[in-house]
């Protein structure tokens, strides 16, 4: 159970890590929007070292990264800045779905985590000027969907 | 190596249609669109009513404890942003707005707890916020470190809890805290995302002795 978790969980950080630099790359940007990226390529790289070693922890394998396509999302810097907001969004969704019966070490774990994306989340969209915490009880993705892994 | 495009990830389509629709949308709509139906999404509004929906006598002595500890640091809040808003200490523009969206939210949280706990809730404290409800600046700096510390608070109670029900509530609490957290930090023009990587949790007492040393705890 644990293990199927960790590993999509994992895809998701090499989703953030990949599609942070693929914009650092691709999207031309400057001020607050470069430090963003910058940020959060830092975030996601450390998150992929902190869940592999989760993984690995269990007896499991962390899975070879994805090669991901990003397209037109890393091509400027507003849809670099709104894309950004929805796959934060999706991983504080994704990982306040974690419940038993996920084991209580990586309840922890994903809780260590969690916070991390929602003040990206938070900070991305005050720079798009869209509600930075449009809700007092936060939605989640519930085992069904997300963490059926 | 496997090759995945973003809609592989994105299985129920909610990041490629709110990249496409989150300007000037409220965020819930979409949301609802794309992911309620299919995905098992739960909404903020679902949250509270399964949390509300538990009555009190189901609530284990366990989780009332960590419940009642919640409720001790959401009515100082909840009191701290009302009083901003009638005493200055909001400002204007956007700080208005952060101060009138969190007053809310927190209203919100503290009102939940007290509905799950019934009768067994603490009642709230009297609270003198001094100079920090008056004065803009010293709002803010007064309003980072009690969002920073609700967050921490509620990370390191969240394992704690039993119930999985008051577990996903507590948890979509605990990240809506985060929000309010790195929107005043920007605001105030220090760093929304401090902690860096990983955020860690304060235990009770670490958060009790925070708590008492801000001196705002009248009776």
């Amino acid at each position: 159970m644990d293990l199927k978790i960790l590993q999509y969980a994992l895809t998701l950080e090499y989703l953030g890590a990949a599609f942070y630099e693929s914009a650092l790359r691709h999207a031309r940007l400057s001020g607050e929007a470069h430090e963003i990226a910058l940020t959060f390529r830092g975030h996601e790289r450390a998150h992929v070292g902190f869940v592999s070693q989760v993984i690995r922890s269990l007896g499991g394998r962390p899975h070879a990264p994805e090669k991901f396509v990003f397209g037109s999302a890393t091509r400027s810097r507003q849809a670099f800045l709104k894309t950004s907001a929805k796959i934060e969004e999706m991983c504080v969704e994704t990982l306040n779905g974690a419940r038993p019966p996920v084991s209580k070490p990586v309840l922890m774990g994903a809780g260590e985590l969690v916070s991390v994306e929602a003040r990206q989340a938070s900070w991305v969209r005050t720079v798009l000027s869209v509600d930075p915490a449009p809700f007092a009880f936060n939605p989640d993705l519930t085992m069904r969907s997300r963490w059926r892994a | 190596m496997t090759e995945l495009t973003i809609e592989q990830v994105d299985v129920d389509g909610a990041i490629r249609e709110g990249a496409a629709t989150i300007e000037g949308d409220p965020r819930a709509s979409f949301i609802s669109r794309a992911a309620l139906g299919a995905a098992g999404l739960m909404s903020g509004g679902a949250a509270l009513a399964a949390l509300t929906g538990a009555a009190s006598a189901q609530v284990s002595a366990n989780d009332a404890s960590i419940l009642n500890f919640a409720l001790m640091l959401e009515y100082p809040e909840r009191d701290f942003y009302r009083q901003a808003l009638t005493q200055g200490g909001a400002g204007k523009g956007e700080q208005r707005r952060f101060t009138e969206t969190v007053a809310a939210h927190e209203t919100a949280h503290a009102a939940a707890l007290v509905k799950v706990l019934g009768s067994s809730a603490i009642l709230a404290p009297t609270f003198d916020f001094y100079a920090t409800v008056v004065d803009p600046a010293k709002f803010r700096a007064t309003s980072i470190t009690v969002e920073d510390t609700g967050v921490k608070a509620y990370k390191g109670q969240v394992p704690l809890l039993q119930s999985p029900v008051i577990l996903a509530a507590a948890l979509s609490i605990h990240s809506a805290e985060a929000d309010h957290a790195a929107w005043i930090r920007r605001i105030s023009g220090a760093d929304p995302t401090y902690t860096g990587a990983f955020e860690t949790p304060l235990t009770k007492d670490q958060v009790l002795a925070n708590a008492m040393a801000t001196g705002f705890i009248v009776s």
